[in-house]
Order: structure tokens, then sequence, then C-alpha cells
């Protein structure tokens, strides 16, 4: 028997056509957010490694934890952290964290070191 | 022939053309069958399934077209990006190693970074536009090229020469210009905004030379 097609199948078919159309446009979507993420960590890892210049430019007795909600430039940045612990009279653990919000969830970036009072 | 055979002759013809007549209405029946059931589209049907490929094809079509922008976009992006970060971690090791860093004005070049390896070369950092009658970095020009010139071996800042590490440098604020090198007490700022083809990518950080 010689049917043709109804018009169901045809509406079917289109759905499947959209789809796998779906996907396609989704990769892209993926592959253009990854893009914009390597973007922001860059841009965070050189903002934490400003912070943790000016932290090693100043006064060892004023390096301590503080939060910044905002950095003038970069708006995409939520807060700057920096968190201070001491490991002996001499000698500070300090940790850097930029976070930022992407694809609805918090990324950050941390970087840490030491500062000796010398 | 005689007529016996002829006889049986002439049935077999007859149950032929019976045969015949009743396949042929078979067919005719058959076919007027296929035709009930094999209707093929009205002209509404056909109109509805184009209408929805047409929107289909269009909402894909466009959503392509913008991902293919953003796609050209994301490569201009990732070039300007690999330039920023490569000269900020050749500019920020420059510095670290370097004694004597200066906040200087070159002969007639304002806002240049000079500095002094231990014992060794003197180099300045400055931005360059050919076009720029005055050679300072206060981005009259709308582009900039960042420069490292030998100042011990010869190379002349105030006609460009040097080692070219980052091009197509503007303003970190339009509003109020202000220039990609800035030092402040010990440490030295690098605000690299570059910008091609309406694309802009920002980089900033702070560097304290460690042999100050």
């Amino acid at each position: 028997m010689k049917q043709g097609f109804t018009l169901i199948e045809l509406l079917i078919a289109i759905i499947l056509a959209a789809t796998g159309l779906m996907v396609l446009m989704q990769l892209m979507g993926v592959a253009i957010f990854a893009d914009s993420d390597l973007e922001y960590s860059l841009t965070s890892l050189n903002l934490a490694n400003e912070k943790l210049e000016e932290l090693k430019d100043s006064d060892y007795s004023s390096v301590a934890s503080a939060t910044e909600s905002s950095i003038s430039g970069f708006s995409f940045v939520d807060d700057r952290i920096v968190t201070v612990s001491e490991v002996n009279t001499d000698l500070k653990d300090v940790q850097v964290e930029v976070r930022w919000t992407q694809k609805g969830g918090q990324q950050s970036v941390n970087v840490r070191t030491y500062i000796a009072n010398y | 022939m005689d007529a016996e055979r002829r006889s049986t002759v002439c049935q077999c013809a007859y149950i032929y053309r019976q045969l015949l007549s009743h396949v042929l209405v078979e067919t005719m029946q058959v076919w007027e069958k296929i035709k009930v059931t094999n209707q093929g589209f009205t002209l509404i049907e056909t109109l509805i399934v184009l209408l929805l490929l047409a929107m289909l094809l269009g909402v894909t079509g466009f959503v392509f077209v913008v991902s293919l922008r953003a796609w050209d976009a994301g490569l201009i992006r990732g070039g300007i990006r690999e330039d920023v970060s490569y000269a900020m971690e050749k500019v920020v090791r420059d510095l670290k190693e370097m004694a004597n860093v200066s906040l200087d004005q070159y002969d007639s070049i304002a806002h240049t970074i000079q500095f002094e390896e231990t014992g060794g070369d003197t180099y300045v950092l400055y931005l360059y536009n050919s076009a720029d009658p005055v050679f300072n970095s206060r981005y009259n020009r709308s582009l900039y090229n960042l420069r490292k010139a030998n100042i011990t071996q010869g190379d002349d800042p105030d006609s460009g020469e040097g080692v070219l590490i980052l091009r197509d440098l503007v303003s970190p604020d339009a509003a109020s210009p202000a220039t990609a090198l800035t030092i402040s007490s010990n440490q030295v700022t690098l605000d690299f905004v570059v910008q091609r083809s309406d694309e802009t990518v920002r980089l900033r950080t702070k560097i304290r030379p460690r042999n100050l």
C-alpha cells in the first residue's frame, strides 16, 4: 500500500528535526559560555594577584582579613575576600578569593601565600 | 476441430472472459478503495505543515546567525585575551626582577616606566602611537602600542624603537584618560585595556618589585 505521509507523521518528523537542531544550538551555546568562563577566571586571577601584591607592599600589621563587595571597572566581580590567619607572630597565611556569578552558580579563584614580618 | 473440442474452447473462452471481467471489476474496486484511503493532503494540512516548517527554519536560522556572530566575537576576544595575558605575564616577570623601578618622563614621553636590571641594562616601558606628535600616553589617539626599549643598547623610544609587547591599547577609563602604567609607593599598576573591532578586554594587576 502506498499511502504517503499523514499530517501526524510529518509533525513527528518536524519535532525530531527541531530536537536535533536544538542540540546543535545547545552545543554552540556551551562553547560560547566556556569561552567567557575562561575570560572571567583569567581576569579574576589577575585581580586576586593584585590584592596579594598590595598586601605584600603594606605594613605587616595592617595585613588583615577584609572583604571588598565590588571592584570598580570589573562589574562582573561579586566580591574579593582576604582571609588572614596568623601562623606565628611573624608569619601570616594570606588567602585572596575573587568570586563572580555565572550560569546561575558562584565561581571563584583563589591565590594563597605567606607574608613574613621582616 | 470436432464439436466436443470446440465446445471446450468456447467454454474456456467463456471462463477466461468471465475471469477477466471479474479481475477488472476487482481491480476497479481496489483502485476505488486505494483512492479513498490514500487521500493525500488537503490544502489546509499542507499550509499548516509549510507554516510550521517555515517557523522552525526561521527560528533556527535566526539563532544560528546570532550564534555565529557570538562565535566570531569569541574568536576576537580569545585572540585579545591571549595577547593581554602574555603581555601581563611578561611585564610582571620583568618588573619582579628589576631594581630601581620608577615612573619617569623619558625625553618627551610622559608616563613611562623606567627600570634597571641589577647591575645591567636600563629599560623603558612606554606607550607609542606614530601619529601622536607629543608621544605621551594620555591616549590622544585611539590605539597605542606598549613597547619595551633597551636604553643602554641605544633603542630610541621617540621613534618607537624597542620590542613590541602589546598592541591596540586604549585608555582604561574613557571619561578621564588614565594610563596603563602607574606607580604608587612601591607598587606598579598595570591596567591593560585592548580593543579590537568593538571587542574590549581589560586585565589589571599590581606588582611590587622584589628587589627594591
